[in-house]
């Protein structure tokens, strides 16, 4: 597969149609992205390159800071349980949507993809007044009703990130699983219940090993957005939340420190990009049955 | 083991796609459900293996009645149309599952998969994943994953389909033995009336959701009830019964009106005349099919068809009058129904 894409690239043949997007890759997205990490390792004071002496001490005094790795760990267990409980929600809602009828289908995939038609930051926003205070939706219901005499505190905490990041970043779980489960071959479904398994093993043993590729691709893309999302964790983790991504900021924005910025933006992509490869090498040691010659 | 079915009836919303179908199959037997596409015989099928439960009637295997019981709970094989080999497991796997499910310990499955690839000769591709494999072999894989579970009973969806022609009448052997081997009740569905004759020790012709004919194979080709079933299997010569009473063999047989007559294309005799005999015609197109030679003939605004063997026989050319008759009365079979489009 790698060295047949990469065949057709030498030749040139399958490269001319991707040459526009290629192009605008390397100006606006590659070559600025080279130049910040870049900024991680020449000296840097108030915007400017001092000189172009190369240096490893910003890359060294991030990894040997507590507060880095408390930070880093952060990110990793938000990331991490926002992908899991997007799984959670996700995979039996795409498998009811391939047993029901047209309608309910088509109902499934509009609220699927309808929050993406509006703003990822209202609906952050949105939360805020849902997992508010004393006024907040939620808060207000149960007080109304008499079941809390003080407001529950939800907001600013990591059950809150959790929340947003995993209504934010559902359709992108929901979206391949439906793709993978509704072309799969109900025939084997039948097969496997005719060799006497149960509906409950059939589910496991048939179902869900085969739906493996949806699972890897949502499973990456879902946890790439989350672990890197600086919005949710500002507006709903409060103030002291920090993750990576929100010290990225911080650092570049806010405090001007480019140095530390770069390199925090690169061990951010650095250690995203091996999850997400993990993730892939696990998933396809699942699916060598892929691989396997079609006739 | 052996299978009642009675009066099973299945209606898809308004379509009644069964319509009292019974079948008696003895123990150890192998029989066929053959009929033109649409004509109910895999609604049967599921409806025994329990893919499908019947809007009435009855299913029972071995003295125990199974109608209202689940697929996993008939302890009946049945191998799909496209095989539906578990893609993601290598052959072994997928002849282990079964077992699995009976939680057989790993030496019983080791054992019992590798005399199941044994029986369909694919012992070396134990580790192979189905798609690597050719048509005819998923197929063998399909049959060894029913047969390791050693089921009373074998169900076959159109299961030779896919092969080609060659591969499908090996393989129709191959399965014959088998099944004869492990004494295994077997039943297949098909639209192919050679594989019909080929494996089954009795064919139950359908039609339009019903049962026309259930018998042997030889009985079904010189003893066709209905004048479908004439006309499914083999060629045949469907005639009224006033048109067949002029062929002189037949004496005074047909004077009935309501009748049809079965006549087989080879029991027909063909002889050059002047025109005075009381059937005669001209042949509209002769060729030869190897041993015989075949006459269209058009006779009193029909057409028959003649196999004529060479043996004896000159060929005759296209517009020669010809007197047309039987070999023998037996051969002018009387059925019911008649055929509808072109024969």
């Amino acid at each position: 597969m790698a060295a047949s894409v990469f065949d057709k690239f030498v030749n040139g043949r399958g490269f001319w149609p991707a040459a526009p997007a290629f192009l605008y890759l390397i100006v606006f997205f590659i070559m600025p992205m080279a130049v910040l990490l870049a900024f991680g390792f020449v000296p840097i004071e108030r915007g400017t390159v001092q000189n172009s002496n190369f240096t490893l001490e910003y890359l060294f005094d991030v990894l040997t800071d507590d507060l880095f790795w408390r930070v880093w760990w952060r990110s990793f267990y938000v990331g991490v349980l926002s992908t899991f409980f997007c799984f959670l929600f996700a995979y039996p809602l795409a498998y009811a949507h391939t047993l029901v009828g047209r309608r309910l289908q088509a109902a499934i995939l509009i609220l699927t993809v309808a929050p993406l038609l509006t703003s990822a930051l209202v609906r952050t926003y949105a939360w805020l007044v849902i997992l508010g205070g004393r006024r907040g939706v939620i808060n207000a219901v149960l007080m109304d009703l008499g079941l809390v005499s003080r407001p529950l505190r939800m907001l600013y905490s990591d059950f809150a990130v959790i929340v947003g990041m995993v209504q934010i970043h559902l359709p992108f779980m929901i979206l391949p699983l439906i793709t993978v489960l509704s072309s799969r071959d109900r025939k084997l479904e039948q097969a496997s219940l005719g060799l006497g398994a149960s509906r409950v093993r059939t589910f496991f043993k048939v179902v869900l090993p085969m739906s493996m590729p949806g699972i890897v691709a949502g499973t990456t893309i879902v946890f790439a957005l989350s672990y890197t999302n600086f919005i949710i964790p500002q507006l709903l983790g409060g103030g002291g939340y920090t993750t990576v991504a929100v010290q990225v900021y911080e650092f570049i924005v806010v405090i001007l420190d480019w140095n530390k910025g770069a390199i925090l933006a690169l061990l951010l992509l650095v250690s995203c990009f091996l999850f997400v490869l993990l993730v892939t090498l696990a998933g396809n040691r699942m699916m060598r049955w892929t691989e396997a010659k079609a006739r | 083991m052996p299978i009642e079915v009675t009066d099973i009836n299945k209606h898809f919303g308004k379509l009644h796609v069964l319509r009292n179908c019974s079948l008696s199959i003895r123990d150890g037997e192998t029989i066929t459900l053959l009929g033109a596409s649409g004509c109910g015989k895999t609604t049967l099928l599921r409806c025994i293996a329990g893919f499908e439960t019947p809007s009435s009637g009855r299913v029972v295997l071995g003295g125990e009645d199974v109608t209202r019981l689940p697929p996993n709970q008939r302890g009946v094989g049945f191998v799909f149309q496209n095989y539906a080999l578990f893609p993601h497991m290598t052959v072994a796997e997928n002849l282990a599952y079964g077992l699995r499910v009976r939680r057989a310990d790993r030496t019983t499955r080791k054992a019992k998969v590798e005399e199941a690839l044994n029986l369909v000769s694919l012992t070396d591709f134990a580790e192979r994943y189905p798609q690597s494999l050719s048509g005819g072999q998923q197929q063998r894989v399909a049959i060894a994953r029913a047969l390791v579970l050693r089921p009373k009973v074998l169900l076959l969806d159109e299961a030779f389909n896919a092969l080609d022609a060659k591969l499908r009448v090996t393989m129709q052997i191959e399965l014959r033995k088998i099944v004869k081997q492990v004494g295994i009740t077997t039943i297949c569905v098909t639209h192919d009336q050679t594989e019909a004759l080929t494996i089954s020790d009795r064919i139950a012709v359908m039609s339009k959701g019903q049962i026309d004919q259930f018998a042997t194979p030889t009985q079904i080709y010189d003893e066709p009830t209905t004048a479908y079933v004439a006309d499914f299997i083999g060629a045949a010569n469907v005639l009224p019964a006033q048109f067949a009473a002029k062929l002189p063999a037949l004496g005074a047989m047909g004077s009935r009106d309501d009748r049809m007559i079965v006549i087989r294309p080879e029991n027909l005799t063909v002889r050059p005349t002047n025109g005075s005999e009381p059937l005669a015609g001209t042949i509209a197109f002769a060729r030869i099919t190897g041993p015989s030679v075949e006459y269209e003939i058009d006779a009193a605004d029909r057409k028959l068809r003649a196999l004529v063997g060479r043996a004896n026989h000159t060929m005759l050319d296209i517009g020669t009058a010809v007197a047309l008759d039987v070999d023998k009365a037996e051969a002018c079979v009387p059925v019911s129904g008649i055929v509808e489009g072109p024969a």
